[in-house]
C-alpha cells in the first residue's frame, strides 16, 4: 500500500531547457490561499479564552484592551492558518486505520532496539557518577540549593517535604 | 510609531560593530594553537549556544544568564584549533526570520550599503559576521530555514545537516523535534572542514545519531552515489512555484538549472503534495514545542527576576514568576507561547497530532521521488529513477528593508511566515539542505536524509 502511494510521487521524464524554462515561468498555487486573514469558526476564542491561555502560559493575566485584541485577533488568524492542515488530505492520510500516534525522526521509534529491563535501568542508576562536561558536581545534591525554612518543613540530604498545617496549628 | 520602532531596532550596543552582529564579544582572545583541522580558523557562535561566555538567546529573560557547561559542538570546535570570537545576535529564542525580534535590537545586512536590510533570521548575526568577513564560519541553528534564510540574505553558504547528526546538547531548544545545529561560510572547503569536526555521535544528546545508524547511512549513500563526475538526476519540486516568488527568485532558478542541464545532469519535474500543508504543520509543532521547551523560564532560579527570590513570599511566587516571564519575554516569544499552549489545549482541538501525520506523509513522499532509501524510517525501496537531489531557491521573496519587513509583519504576522516555504519541508522531513549564494540571489540544494556528501558534490558543481 505505501509503496503504492510512493510511486505516485516519482516522475520519469526528463526536461529539455524549453521545458525547464516553461516550468518555471508557471505558477502552481499561491501562498496567500494559507495566509489569507480567515477567522471562520474561530468565534469561541473570546477574552475568557485568552485569559485561560495567559494563565496556562505563566503570563500576567491582566493586560491592556488593546493588547487583549490584538493577541485574540492573533490566536483567530493562527487557528485559521492552522485549519489548513485539514486541506488537501490525500487519500493515503485520509484513510490510515493505524492508531494515531505523534511522529518522530528518532532512530529508536523507527528501529527500536532490546527493551531496558528492570535490572538495566538499576545497573545505569547505581554506575551514575557525576558528569562535568553537564555541569554536574560531585558535592551536588537537588536538595543543597534550596534555602527555604518554611515551618514544618523537613530538609535533608536526599528529600524535601512540606508538612501540611494542622486543623490544631491553624487555629 | 513605525519609524521609532525602526529607530529602536536600528540601536547598537557596540559602536565597533556596525552590524550590530554581537551580543558578546571575548575579553580576551586565545592566540589558538598549530597542527589542528580548524587551527587559524575564526568562528562565532549563535547566541544560543552554551559556552564559557554568558548565553542570553536575544532574550532579557536570559541577559545575566551564564552556563554552567558547554555546548558539545562549542566544544569540538574549540578541541580541533577553532578561534572563538564572540556570540552572535538572533531573534529571541530563535523565533523569526528577519533578526528584528531581539533585546539587543535587530543585525543588519553588510550585503547592502545602505544598512537598512535585514540580516534574516534567526541566526542573523551568524550571517551578519560571516558576510562582513569579521570570521571565518559560525554555528548558527536552523529549525526551519534559521541558517538558511539569514545566509541567503547575506550572501553566504549556509547549510543544515540531517536531523541528529549534529549533537544539540549545550544549545537551548525551541521546537526539539526540529532543531538543528546549522554551518555558515564563505567557501564550501570550511563547511565540510567544520562538518567533519561536529559529525559524530554524542551520548549526551538522546537524538544524537548512533554510530550504528551513521554507518549504515553512509553504505546507503555510497550504494546509490553514481560517483564523483558522474550527471545527477535533480528534481524540480512544482509546490515550490508559487505565485509570489520574485521575479528575480525565479531567473536565479532557472539559471542555476539551465547550468547544471550544460554540464550534462537530468532536470525532472516531481511533485510532493504535502508541502501545501507543511506551513501550517510546522507552526503547529513549532509553536506548541515552544510552549513546553519556554515553559522552564522563570526568573527564580536563573535569569531575569524582577525582584530578588529571597525577598518574596512564597503566597506571591506564581505572581512573580508571572511578572518574570511577561516583562522577560519579548512580545514575539509571548505570542507564540501563547498560540502553543491553545493549540495544545483542549479548547481547541488535537491540531499537534495531525500536524505530526502531515509530517510523516511529507516523509513518505519524499522517500517517493529520491533515488536513495531512506535507511532511518526503514523505507528501504530504493527509486531507480528517482532523483539524488533536489533544487530551487532558498527565499520566496527578496531582502527587504527592516521597514518593509515590520509593517508587512504588521498587517499580518501570517504574511512573516510565508517566506519559510521553500526552507520549511526539509526541517520537517529531517534533510540536509544547503542554501549557496548564486549572483544576487540564493539557490538551495536539499538531498535524502544521510545523503550530506551528494548534497555537497552537488553544491560545487554550482559553485565551481
Amino acid at each position: 500500500m505505501l509503496l503504492r502511494n510512493l510511486r505516485r510521487y516519482s516522475t520519469t521524464s526528463r526536461l529539455t531547457k524549453e521545458e525547464v524554462k516553461a516550468l518555471l515561468k508557471s505558477t502552481h498555487w499561491s501562498i496567500e490561499s494559507l495566509t489569507a486573514s480567515n477567522q471562520t469558526g474561530t468565534d469561541a476564542i473570546k477574552p475568557k479564552t485568552l485569559s485561560k491561555m495567559l494563565k496556562l502560559s505563566g503570563f500576567q493575566e491582566s493586560v491592556s484592551k488593546e493588547r487583549e485584541q490584538v493577541l485574540i485577533n492573533s490566536l483567530r488568524t493562527q487557528m485559521g492558518f492552522i485549519n489548513h492542515l485539514y486541506d488537501n488530505q490525500s487519500d493515503a492520510l485520509a484513510q490510515t486505520d493505524e492508531p494515531l500516534h505523534s511522529f518522530r525522526l528518532l532512530v529508536s521509534d523507527h528501529q527500536p532496539g532490546s527493551p531496558l529491563t528492570l535490572n538495566d535501568i538499576k545497573d545505569q542508576i547505581k554506575n551514575q557518577v557525576p558528569d562535568s562536561t553537564k555541569g554536574e558536581t560531585q558535592e551536588w545534591g537537588a536538595t543543597h540549593n534550596s534555602k527555604s525554612n518554611i515551618e514544618g518543613s523537613k530538609i535533608d540530604d536526599e528529600y524535601f517535604t512540606v508538612k501540611p498545617f494542622s486543623n490544631e496549628e491553624t487555629k | 510609531m513605525l519609524s521609532r520602532r525602526v529607530r529602536t531596532f536600528k540601536r547598537h550596543l557596540n559602536t565597533n560593530d556596525a552590524y550590530n552582529a554581537f551580543i558578546s564579544k571575548p575579553s580576551s582572545v586565545s592566540p589558538g594553537v598549530d597542527g589542528r583541522i580548524l587551527s587559524h580558523l575564526t568562528y562565532t557562535l549563535k547566541d544560543n549556544f552554551m559556552n564559557s561566555d554568558s548565553t542570553t538567546c536575544a532574550s532579557k529573560l536570559l541577559s545575566n544568564f551564564k552556563s554552567p557547561y558547554s555546548a558539545t559542538a562549542a566544544s569540538l570546535i574549540d578541541e580541533n584549533g577553532g578561534q572563538f570570537r564572540g556570540k552572535n545576535n538572533m531573534d529571541e529564542f530563535g523565533m523569526g526570520s528577519s533578526n528584528t525580534n531581539s533585546y539587543y535590537g535587530a543585525a543588519t545586512n553588510p550585503k547592502y550599503e545602505d544598512g537598512d536590510r535585514i540580516a534574516g533570521g534567526s541566526s542573523g548575526g551568524s550571517a551578519a559576521a560571516v558576510s562582513a568577513g569579521v570570521v571565518n564560519f559560525s554555528l548558527g541553528t536552523d529549525t526551519g530555514g534559521s541558517v538558511r534564510l539569514p545566509a541567503s540574505y547575506c550572501g553566504v553558504i549556509g547549510f543544515k545537516p540531517s536531523y541528529g547528526r549534529i549533537s544539540r546538547w549545550g544549545v537551548v531548544a525551541y521546537a526539539q523535534s526540529l532543531d538543528t545545529v546549522g554551518i555558515l561560510a564563505r567557501d564550501m572547503d570550511t563547511v565540510e572542514k567544520v562538518y567533519g569536526v561536529l559529525n559524530r555521535h554524542d551520548e549526551k544528546d538522546p537524538t544524537s545519531l548512533p554510530a550504528g545508524i551513521r554507518d549504515m547511512l553512509q553504505s546507503v549513500e555510497e550504494a546509490v552515489d553514481p560517483g564523483a563526475g558522474e550527471g545527477l538526476t535533480i528534481g524540480i519540486p512544482q509546490e515550490f512555484l508559487v505565485k509570489e516568488l520574485s521575479p528575480q527568485n525565479r531567473e536565479c532558478w532557472l539559471n542555476a538549472v539551465e547550468r547544471l542541464q550544460d554540464m550534462g545532469h537530468t532536470i525532472k519535474r516531481i511533485s510532493i503534495p504535502s508541502i501545501k500543508s507543511s506551513l501550517s504543520a510546522y507552526y503547529t509543532i513549532a509553536t506548541a514545542e515552544a510552549a513546553s521547551n519556554l515553559s522552564r523560564y522563570d526568573g527564580l532560579r536563573y535569569g531575569f527576576s524582577q525582584e530578588a527570590p529571597e525577598d518574596v513570599d512564597l503566597d506571591t511566587v506564581s505572581a512573580l514568576i508571572a511578572k518574570n516571564r511577561s516583562l522577560g519575554f519579548g512580545p514575539e516569544v509571548q505570542k507564540r507561547i501563547l498560540l502553543g499552549n491553545y493549540t495544545l489545549s483542549s479548547d481547541s482541538g488535537n491540531h499537534y497530532l495531525k500536524a505530526t501525520q502531515v509530517r510523516k506523509q511529507l516523509v513518505h513522499e519524499f522517500n517517493g521521488i529520491f533515488k536513495s532509501p531512506n535507511f532511518l524510517t526503514n523505507s528501504l525501496d530504493a527509486q531507480e529513477d528517482g532523483c539524488d537531489v533536489l533544487i530551487s531557491p532558498t527565499s520566496v521573496g527578496d531582502t527587504p528593508t527592516i521597514e518593509e519587513f515590520l509593517r508587512n509583519d504588521a498587517d499580518n504576522f501570517l504574511n512573516s511566515y510565508a517566506n519559510d516555504l521553500l526552507t520549511i519541508p526539509a526541517s520537517l522531513a529531517g534533510l540536509p539542505a544547503i542554501s549557496i549564494p548564486w549572483g544576487n540571489q540564493s539557490i538551495q540544494i536539499m538531498s535524502q536524509f544521510g545523503n550530506e556528501h551528494i548534497l555537497f558534490r552537488a553544491s560545487r558543481y554550482l559553485l565551481n
